[in-house]
C-alpha cells in the first residue's frame, strides 16, 4: 500500500526540480557553481589535512585513520540528534499524517514513509560532507576506484543505524513524557550529560586508561579529542571507519567483515523499530495530538521582567523580540539541540586545560585556537541554518500580522538579525574565551579571536535571516523542509565559505609570522589590519543579505 | 429499519483533568445527514477526531460499519470519507495527482479511477485549475478537492467538519444537492457545522453537544418541542445552549 504514497512523493519531486528549472539561468548557475564549489572546497581541505597527516613518517596512515574515526563518531552522534528533531517535526508533528491516518493505511506504512522522508532530509547534507571526506582519504591511500565505490557502499547502513536510532530517541521521548513539557527533563538531562562527560572524560578515561599506552598515544588522544572513545568497538562509526579502512588496504575479507557488521546492525536496528511500532506509534501521535487539547497555563512574571529589561527598545520592536523569544523557548525541541551541541563543544573547550597542551610550542596552541574558532563558527553556523533559516518563513499565513502592523519590513528584518545576533554574541564570544583561558595563548590572538567571534556572530545571522527572508517559503510549515529547499543550501553554502574566509583572513598574520615572513612587531599590525578587512567584509555581506531579504519581503505575496 | 453506520457507546475523551467529550452516544443510520452543533470549545472537532480515529477515546468506543475503530481500523476507514476542517494537500501535485493519490491508497482500478475522477472534475467545475498545482488554488478550489476526494472510493458514510467554508453559494448549492443525492443512495453524513441555516436545510437528525455533553438529539421537529419554540433552528438552538448554561 506504499506504492502510491511514493509515487506522490516521487511526482512532488518532479514538479520541485521542475519548477528549479524553470528559474533563471543565472540563479540556477551560481547555486550550481556554489555547490560544486563548496564540495571542492570540502575536499580541498580534508585531502590536505589527509596528505598532511600521511607525510608524518611512521604515524601517517596511523593519524589518518585516527581522523577517520573521531570524524565518523561526531558525525554519527551528529546524525543521531538531527535526526531525532527531524524526525519529531516530520514522523510525529507533520500536518500530511493527520491525512494518512484517516486514509486506509496500516500505522506501519504510515511511519516507515515519514521514516523514509525523515531519514532523506537529514542525511542529504551530510553526504555532502562525507562524499569529499572520503574521496580525499581514498586518493591518499590510493585507493582503485573499484574500492573506492565499496567505501560508500558501507555509509548507506551507518546512516540507516543512525536515522533509525535518532528516530528512536523521539519515539522513547514522547512515549515517556506523552503529556509533559519536556524542557525541565532535557535541560536536566543535558547538565548531567555534560557534567558527567567532562568527569569521565578528563579524570577517569584518560588519566587511567590513556596513560599507560605510551607517550604517543597519549600525545594523539589530547591532540583530537575522543579519539581513543571513538575506536570503540561497539560504535557503528567504528565498523564504518574499519571498512573503509579495510577497503583502501584492498581487503576483502576485512571489508565484508565490517560491512556485514553495519549491514546486520542496520537491519536488526530496524527490525526492532518496526515490532515498536504497532505498540507506540499511533500512541505517540494520539499523545501529541492530545497536547494541544491541554490548554497549557503559561507564567506571565518573566516575560513581564525580560519586557522590563528590554525598556530601551521601542514598543512593537520590543514586542517582536518577545513573540521571538517566546516562540523558541516554548518548543523543546528548538532549544534542546542548542543545548547538545554547545554542550559538546564546552566539554571538549574544558577538556584542552590538560598539562600536555600547556607544553605545546606556540604554533600548535594557535592552530588548535584557530580550529576552535572554526568549529565554534561552524556550529553556529549550523544551528542558525536549522533554527534561524526557518523563522521568517515559519511566519508563514501570521505573516499578515507583522505585514498589516504599522511596521516597516527594515524594521521587522533587523529587529530580528539584533535579537538573535545578540544571542549567537553571547555564546560564541564565552566559548572563544573559555578556549583561549584553558589554552593560555598570547595576547594578539586573542584579540583577533574576540573580534572575529564578534563580526562572525553578526555575519553568519545577518547572512541566514537575509536569505531566509530572500527563500522565504510561506506555505510550508516543516522546518526541516524549508532547510532542505533551495534557499537553504545556498545559505549552508554561504555561511560555510564565510566560516572559511573569516579564518583564512584572522589566521594570514599568524601563518607569515610561522613562517618568519613578519616581526613579533610588524604581526601587530597586520592583525589589526586583518581585523579590520574582516570587520569590512562581513560589514558589506550584512548589509547586502539584510537588504536582499527586505527588498523580497516588501515584494512578496502571502 | 434502516443499518447503523456510526455507533458511539459512552465515548469519552479526557485532556488532563478536563474532560473534553463525555459519555457520547449517538446513532447515525444509513442515508441519514446528521448535524452535529455546538459553540465554539463545545467538543465538536474532538468528537469528530474521535470518528475518524486520530484520537484514542479515553473511555467508550467508535463503530463504523459494524467495525471498531480503534481495533479494526483499516476496515472502518475505508468505509468513511473524510473532510476536515483544514484540509491537507500535497502542495506541489496537481489537483488530478491527488485524486489518484487517494484513489490508489483505495486500491480502485484504474478504470474506475479515471471514470470517477472526470465524474467529479464535471461535477465541482474543476476543469479550468485540475492539472494545476494544489499551492495555487484558493480555498474554495481546495475545498471543491477535498470533497471530490472524499467521494472518491464510494464511501459508505462521508464525515465532514464545517463543509461551507470558502465555497461559493453555487458551489454550496451543488455541496447542498450532493449530499442529498448521495444520502438518497444510502450514503449517511456526519456534519459538524455552525451555520444553521445549512444544518436546518438538509439535516434529518440534529445533535446538539455543550460541555462535551450531548444536550439534545432528535429531528428538527422533536428539537422545536424540547425546546418549546417554534422559531427556526437558530432560536430552537440558541434556547437550548443557553438552559444547559
Amino acid at each position: 500500500m506504499l506504492k502510491p504514497v511514493f509515487k506522490a512523493k516521487c511526482r512532488i519531486l518532479i514538479h520541485t526540480i521542475k519548477e528549479i528549472i524553470r528559474a533563471p539561468l543565472l540563479k540556477i548557475l551560481v547555486i550550481i557553481v556554489f555547490m560544486f564549489g563548496m564540495i571542492y572546497a570540502c575536499y580541498s581541505f580534508t585531502h590536505y589535512i589527509f596528505k598532511l597527516l600521511n607525510s608524518i613518517e611512521g604515524a601517517g596512515s596511523f593519524l589518518c585513520d585516527k581522523l577517520l574515526n573521531v570524524f565518523f563518531m561526531s558525525l554519527f552522534f551528529l546524525l543521531i540528534f538531527s535526526n531525532a528533531v527531524t524526525s519529531y517535526s516530520t514522523v510525529f508533528c507533520a500536518k500530511e499524517i493527520r491525512m494518512l491516518l484517516t486514509q486506509p493505511l496500516e500505522f506501519k506504512e504510515i511511519f516507515l514513509s515519514r521514516f523514509l522522508e525523515s531519514m532523506v532530509l537529514t542525511s542529504w547534507a551530510f553526504l555532502v560532507l562525507i562524499g569529499p571526506f572520503i574521496y580525499a582519504y581514498s586518493v591518499v591511500r590510493k585507493t582503485s576506484l573499484f574500492y573506492i565505490s565499496l567505501k560508500f557502499l558501507s555509509v548507506v547502513p551507518f546512516i540507516f543505524i543512525a536515522a533509525v536510532l535518532g528516530t528512536l530517541l523521539t519515539l522513547f521521548l514522547i512515549r515517556l513524557m506523552p503529556k509533559r513539557d519536556l524542557r525541565p527533563y532535557l535541560i536536566t538531562f543535558s547538565v548531567i550529560l555534560i557534567v558527567v562527560s567532562i568527569f569521565y572524560f578528563r579524570n577517569i578515561y584518560l588519566k587511567k586508561e590513556l596513560m599507560g599506552k605510551g607517550g604517543m598515544v597519549f600525545f594523539i588522544s589530547q591532540l583530537i579529542p575522543f579519539s581513543n572513545f571513538a575506536e570503540k568497538p561497539y560504535l557503528p562509526s567504528y565498523w564504518l571507519s574499519k571498512s573503509i579502512v579495510m577497503a583502501s588496504k584492498a581487503s576483502v575479507s576485512q571489508f565484508l567483515f565490517y560491512f556485514w557488521l553495519l549491514f546486520i546492525n542496520a537491519v536488526l536496528f530496524f527490525q526492532i523499530m518496526v515490532h515498536l511500532v504497532p505498540y507506540s506509534y499511533y500512541t505517540s501521535l494520539v499523545a501529541i495530538s492530545s497536547q494541544s487539547g491541554m490548554g497549557v497555563k503559561v507564567r506571565t512574571k518573566f516575560w513581564k521582567l525580560l519586557k522590563g529589561m528590554l525598556v530601551f527598545l521601542r514598543l512593537r520592536e520590543r514586542e517582536i523580540v518577545i513573540k521571538d523569544i517566546k516562540t523558541i523557548f516554548r518548543d523543546p525541541i528548538q532549544y534542546s539541540q542548542i543545548l547538545i551541541f554547545f554542550g559538546i563543544l564546552a566539554i571538549y573547550f574544558t577538556h584542552l586545560q590538560g598539562e600536555y597542551y600547556q607544553s605545546f610550542p606556540t604554533k600548535w596552541k594557535i592552530f588548535i585556537a584557530f580550529l576552535n574558532l572554526a568549529a565554534t563558527n561552524l556550529v553556529l553556523a549550523s544551528l542558525a541554518l536549522r533554527f534561524i533559516y526557518p523563522l521568517i518563513s515559519l511566519e508563514g499565513k501570521r505573516m499578515w500580522v507583522l505585514n498589516l502592523a504599522p511596521i516597516s519590513q527594515w524594521n521587522l528584518i533587523f529587529t530580528k538579525y539584533l535579537t538573535i545576533s545578540s544571542l549567537a554574541l553571547i555564546i560564541t564570544v564565552s566559548l572563544i574565551v573559555i578556549s583561549n583561558t584553558m589554552l593560555r595563548i598570547e595576547q594578539e590572538f586573542i584579540k583577533v579571536s574576540i573580534v572575529s567571534s564578534i563580526v562572525s556572530s553578526f555575519t553568519i545571522t545577518g547572512i541566514i535571516i537575509g536569505l531566509g527572508s530572500c527563500f522565504a517559503n510561506f506555505k510550508e510549515e516543516n522546518p526541516a523542509r524549508i532547510v532542505a529547499g533551495f534557499g537553504g543550501t545556498l545559505a549552508l553554502v554561504v555561511s560555510l565559505v564565510y566560516v572559511g574566509s573569516m579564518v583564512f583572513i584572522s589566521a594570514f598574520p599568524f601563518w607569515l609570522h610561522m613562517l618568519g615572513k613578519i616581526s613579533n612587531s610588524e604581526l601587530k599590525t597586520y592583525v589589526d589590519l586583518s581585523c579590520f578587512v574582516l570587520v569590512v567584509i562581513s560589514a558589506i555581506l550584512i548589509f547586502i543579505h539584510l537588504y536582499l531579504g527586505k527588498k523580497h519581503l516588501e515584494v512578496a505575496e502571502f | 429499519m434502516n443499518k447503523t453506520v456510526i455507533r458511539t457507546q459512552n465515548l469519552s475523551k479526557q485532556f488532563n483533568s478536563t474532560w473534553v467529550v463525555k459519555n457520547l452516544n449517538i446513532e447515525v443510520y444509513e442515508g441519514e445527514i446528521f448535524a452535529f452543533l455546538g459553540l465554539n470549545g463545545a467538543g465538536k472537532t474532538t468528537t469528530i477526531k474521535l470518528l475518524t480515529g486520530l484520537l484514542k477515546p479515553t473511555r467508550g468506543m467508535v463503530e463504523i460499519c459494524g467495525y471498531d475503530i480503534q481495533k479494526d481500523s483499516l476496515n472502518a476507514k475505508r468505509s468513511i470519507g473524510y473532510i476536515p476542517d483544514e484540509p491537507y494537500l500535497y502542495e506541489k501535485l496537481t489537483g488530478r495527482e491527488f485524486l489518484e493519490f487517494i484513489a490508489e491508497l483505495y486500491s480502485i482500478s484504474r478504470k474506475d479511477m479515471l471514470q470517477a475522477i472526470e465524474y467529479f472534475i464535471d461535477c465541482f467545475q474543476m476543469k479550468e485549475y485540475i492539472d494545476n498545482l494544489t499551492q495555487d488554488y484558493s480555498h474554495g478550489m481546495k475545498q471543491k478537492l477535498i470533497f471530490a476526494a472524499a467521494f472518491i472510493h464510494n464511501p459508505r458514510v462521508v464525515i465532514i467538519d464545517e463543509p461551507l467554508v470558502g465555497l461559493d453559494s453555487a458551489s454550496g448549492k451543488k455541496i447542498k444537492q450532493l449530499l442529498k443525492k448521495n444520502a438518497s443512495e444510502g450514503i449517511s453524513f456526519f456534519i459538524s457545522t455552525h451555520t444553521l441555516s445549512f444544518a436546518e436545510e438538509i439535516a434529518s437528525k440534529i445533535a446538539i453537544i455543550d460541555k462535551g455533553q450531548l444536550v439534545a438529539i432528535g429531528t428538527q421537529e422533536e428539537l422545536k418541542t424540547r425546546s418549546g419554540i417554534e422559531g427556526n433552528l437558530e432560536e430552537v438552538f440558541l434556547k437550548i445552549t443557553e438552559e444547559e448554561r
